[in-house]
């Protein structure tokens, strides 16, 4: 599997920006924002950590990164839910 | 000693924290990512703040592009990802290959913008409209622009990794991922901005 680790990633990726696409576009559900916003994270923090190679970098840097990531995706939770 | 050209950047037994690619780009990384902060910020709080205003100019945003456009940049930070893991097992030109590919992915990338914002603007749309459109126009072309610079950088370190300009393995390794890293910064901000302009009703 870990030599398929990109292209596995890769496929959730596109997977997961569809699904995100297609629920807000489709549910009308209170839980809508914070599933989408949700999946953005998860989208954001699998590209800090393997296409941007972060997880076996220095921890400061890696949390810098994911720190911005919390910070974005936190103001447009707290302002759009 | 290990000399860098036999080092196993990619071999897990012997990976230690490493920073991907130069200091100095992620200086530059982290000072954009702090610009793109206060705007994505801006743009959620106004977001949230005129709702209204915000959701009839979503309403003539063409959003199967914004979902082509992510999908886009998403298979551009791959072939620029695989590329470094490949030119860390010393094939270089498979580096140079997979950074080609992303640009080209960055081209589509804003053939579509473009494409989207000339509708806009024959619908009539355009900064002054509405203070949405303000956000719109600014927030989406302040990141193109990065998409442009980006695409520049991939194809300068492509073309240096094809007519073999780098020195040793350590230099090429550096000037690859640092190549990368900016490129993943702009994917990463786009993920960031794609919900608040096309996904979040």
């Amino acid at each position: 599997m870990g030599r398929y680790m990109l292209e596995i990633g890769l496929a959730a990726l596109l997977g997961l920006t569809l699904g995100a696409w297609l629920i807000g576009h489709n549910v009308n559900a209170g839980w809508v924002v914070g599933g989408v916003l949700a999946m953005t994270f998860v989208k954001g923090q699998w590209l800090i950590d393997e296409f941007m190679e972060l997880r076996h970098a220095p921890r400061w840097l890696r949390w810098v990164v994911s720190g911005w990531l919390v910070l974005v995706v936190g103001t447009t939770a707290l302002f759009n839910m | 000693m290990r000399s860098p050209d036999s080092a196993l950047p990619y071999d897990s037994a012997t990976r230690t924290a490493r920073l991907p690619g130069d200091l100095a780009m992620w200086c530059f990384i982290l000072a954009e990512l702090l610009a793109f902060l206060f705007l994505l910020g801006s743009m959620a709080f106004a977001r949230g703040h005129w709702s209204e205003m915000f959701s009839q100019g979503i309403a003539t945003l063409h959003p199967e592009a914004g979902l082509t456009n992510t999908l886009i940049l998403l298979t551009g930070s791959y072939f620029a990802a695989r590329g470094v893991r490949r030119a860390a097992t010393g094939r270089h030109r498979a580096l140079a290959r997979g950074f080609v590919l992303a640009a080209l992915c960055g081209l589509a990338y804003v053939v579509i913008k473009i494409t989207e914002y000339g509708l806009l603007f024959g619908d009539g749309y355009n900064l002054r409209t509405s203070t949405f459109y303000f956000f719109y126009f600014f927030t989406t072309f302040f990141h193109m622009a990065h998409v442009l610079i980006g695409m520049a950088i991939l194809l300068v370190v492509a073309r240096r990794f094809h007519s073999g300009h780098y020195p040793n393995r350590e230099k090429a390794r550096m000037a690859g991922e640092s190549a990368a890293s900016y490129w993943h910064m702009v994917d990463l901000v786009w993920l960031a901005l794609f919900p608040l302009l096309y996904v979040l009703p």
